[in-house]
């Protein structure tokens, strides 16, 4: 599990909803590779990534970013899809 | 979980009183009504008796989402709240986002619906199509903040989501809020008392189900066109940068708007004092960071943070437009820190900001007029400015202690209880208190507020065309009038309304969020926009016409029960006499007023549009008839309240 904070981020969960379409094909549930915490009290907000993050292997970019309405850095998390494309275990 | 494309395909129904918890079938609502306010407002039209008050156990509370939420559809994270009003005794639906709804369709449910009353204090448990109802144990009595915290400990869940009252919604503050995940407020209509009447501290929800979608590859492209718009739309950029609080608070950016200054008595309010709450004092000052509800691309939340000083300690969510108007303007503070800490007080208490802020401007006008004093207020000296007395007001009127507890049951209730003329200055439509902006000039806004189904507010039919100076021919091509941005006539305005009443509508059953629509900027999302996105989602085909016949009938359904539970007409659509006859002073909208026979002809004019008797304004049968609502029919003749021909007069030509 690797994770980061954010400033950027809204905690909107777009970039969660967004992985698990890319799983699954549906929206919501556990497929997804990232999940976004916010705490109730001060807000802060981390996110999480789950190693069956593939990187979104067939996707045109990683959907995480694609969706993404404030370009937060994602690509600091997520897997490198070229050497998972290469070893896709 | 459920093959159903958008809609989760159940609904949960709860019986308090006799604790039962039953997951039924949704397909018979979703088919008619798709969602939102339109289940919430079909329910409570089919199973309220006429005899119930809002506290009556037999009153149903309806928390429904729509087919899109859950999904990627941007900002489609709102639920309807709908519930027989608190304050106006009739129809209520109040809508709030966050993550709420986005969690209760991954349970497994498109809507919640309640009735009954516990015998104790209880939560009610939603988790992955299962339900429970807990005792509310320690939980009753604490601030919604407290409550969301508390119960996030116990289930050791992170990503519970919660909707709660505070001691204002058990203590049946007739405006009492429901707050969701911290700091979204469904505001309106008194849903946090009706909470509170059916010993329901909070609903807790966790689901890790699915929402599926009929072409998701479709769909997506769908989404990414409507995101495309929106970050296109120049107003969203206000949006994100300050939210409404930028783009439309005291003034708005070319301090052209006509404001609410000391109970309405003026509509202008000296430019240094708007300064002073300016959107980029708290930006700079307190803000830590920008937040955003389930999907949202806009995040016009701001979370903000005050660690020293008198209000150290306090952090929230916020601030929109209304809530400048109300402890700014309205009770003329200009104090960027009070007006902080009364938000966060109103969030934590569980208190409706618009409906405190009413009541209490009435009550500091009585005070300046002499018409209370000292000996009223348990000593408070209800001086405009000053802070400290409001946030005395705010825990009194939470707590229903002393002078609070009168406030408590609003200002139309408080002002009939309190006699001595105060009825005078009572700022209220239907019943529910008005925090609106403008009401004077714009003269579309004003007819929106006017006869919104929920009493005021201007989440209904009001269009904000005049703020924005739409153009002509902008106008013409969608409302059929050129004046839609015009703000001094009355010409043209019924037919904007009505095309807003049936659009918003639509965006509300579909679960998402004004601030994505043409309501907000004429460069956002369409009705075909919303339209495609529904098809995509569900497999279901519905044109634009469709939906917008659908629109039309969530708003019959629930102007029908306001006639039939409030007893409204044609002259509950009136404003205060202060509003129609006093003009406004000063300002570039000087000499403006809602002059009465000219409002007169314009509700003619809705009338028509609606297909409703304009003597009366109440509805007809063969209008009702062409929207399928035979039960409306049935029920309104029943109680004498049909009009079955067209009337030869007008209402005007009896108003006189």
């Amino acid at each position: 599990m690797r994770e980061m904070a954010s400033n950027l981020c809204t905690g909107c969960r777009s970039c969660e909803v967004a992985c698990s379409y890319h799983h699954c094909h549906s929206f919501g549930g556990l497929s997804s590779s990232i999940t976004v915490r916010c705490d109730v009290e001060t807000r802060d907000i981390r996110i999480h990534l789950d190693p069956s993050c593939d990187g979104c292997v067939g996707e045109e970019m990683p959907l995480c970013k694609l969706f993404c309405a404030r370009n937060v850095p994602l690509e600091r998390l997520i897997v490198d899809r070229k050497s998972k494309e290469q070893d896709p275990r | 979980m459920s093959t159903a494309f958008g809609w989760t395909g159940k609904m949960l129904r709860v019986d308090l009183s006799t604790g039962s918890v039953d997951a039924q079938t949704s397909d018979r609502h979703t088919a008619e009504w798709i969602g939102g306010r339109g289940i919430g407002s079909s329910i409570l039209f089919d199973e309220v008796p006429l005899s119930a008050t809002a506290f009556d156990p037999s009153n149903r509370l309806v928390l429904s989402a729509g087919p899109l939420v859950g999904t990627l559809a941007p900002a489609a994270a709102r639920i309807s709240v709908c519930t027989k009003n608190a304050l106006t005794g009739g129809f209520c639906s109040s809508n709030v986002g966050g993550h709420f709804g986005a969690e209760m369709k991954y349970a497994g449910f498109d809507a919640i619906v309640i009735e009954g009353r516990a015998q104790e204090p209880v939560v009610l448990y939603i988790h992955d199509g299962s339900a429970e109802i807990l005792p509310a144990d320690v939980l009753w009595g604490k601030t919604t903040l407290e409550t969301e915290t508390l119960l996030r400990s116990r289930v050791h869940d992170p990503r519970l989501r919660v909707a709660s009252i505070g001691p204002a919604g058990e203590n049946l503050v007739r405006y009492a809020s429901l707050m969701v995940d911290r700091d979204h407020a469904a505001g309106r209509g008194g849903v946090g008392a009706v909470f509170g009447s059916k010993k329901l501290k909070a609903i807790a929800v966790r689901g890790t189900g699915t929402v599926n979608v009929h072409d998701a590859d479709e769909f997506l492209r769908e989404v990414l066109l409507c995101m495309r718009k929106i970050d296109g739309s120049g107003m969203v950029q206000k949006l994100r940068a300050g939210g409404s609080h930028l783009a439309y608070a005291l003034g708005g950016p070319n301090a052209q708007t006509p404001q609410t200054v000391r109970n309405f008595q003026s509509a202008w309010w000296p430019v240094e004092k708007s300064r002073r709450l300016h959107e980029n004092v708290f930006r700079e000052l307190y803000e830590v960071r920008r937040l955003a509800c389930f999907n949202c691309p806009i995040y016009c939340t701001h979370f903000y943070s005050i660690p020293e000083g008198m209000h150290g300690g306090t952090s929230c969510e916020g601030l929109q437009a209304n809530v400048l108007r109300a402890f700014g303007s309205n009770l003329d503070i200009d104090q960027p820190l009070a007006v902080l800490r009364a938000h966060c007080l109103c969030s934590q208490l569980g208190l409706d900001i618009d409906m405190a802020t009413t009541t209490i401007g009435w009550a500091f006008e009585l005070f300046q007029r002499g018409i209370i004093d000292r000996s009223d207020t348990d000593g408070l000296e209800l001086r405009w400015g000053n802070y400290r007395a409001l946030h005395e007001l705010l825990s009194a009127i939470a707590y229903r202690r002393g002078f609070g507890d009168l406030l408590a049951d609003g200002v139309k209730e408080a002002s009939a209880l309190l006699g001595r003329g105060s009825e005078r200055y009572a700022m209220h439509i239907k019943g529910a208190g008005l925090n609106e902006t403008g009401l004077r000039a714009y003269k579309g806004f004003a007819l929106g507020i006017a006869v919104s189904t929920r009493g005021g507010g201007h989440l209904d039919g009001a269009p904000l065309t005049e703020f924005q100076r739409v153009p002509p021919d902008a106008s013409e091509e969608r409302f059929g009038t050129p004046h839609a941005g015009n703000p001094w006539t009355y010409e043209g305005k019924a037919s904007v309304v009505t095309w807003f009443e049936k659009f918003k509508a639509i965006v509300d059953i579909m679960g998402m969020c004004y601030f994505t629509s043409l309501w907000e900027d004429m460069d956002l999302l369409a009705p075909e926009d919303y339209a495609a996105l529904f098809c995509r989602a569900t497999g279901s085909y519905l044109s634009v016409d469709d939906l917008q016949v659908i629109g039309e009938r969530v708003h019959n359904i629930e102007k029908a029960f306001n006639t039939l539970h409030a007893g409204f007409s044609r002259a509950d659509d009136f404003f205060p006499s202060r509003l129609m006859e006093e003009p406004i002073q000063a300002g570039p909208h000087a000499g403006q007023v809602l002059d009465r026979s000219r409002w007169s002809r314009m509700l003619d004019d809705y009338y028509v549009h609606k297909g409703w008797d304009p003597v009366t304004g109440w509805q007809m049968g063969s209008q009702l008839r062409a929207l399928g609502l035979e039960q409306v029919i049935d029920q309104l003749r029943a109680q004498g309240r049909l009009v079955e021909e067209s009337p030869e007069c007008s209402g005007s030509e009896l108003d006189g």
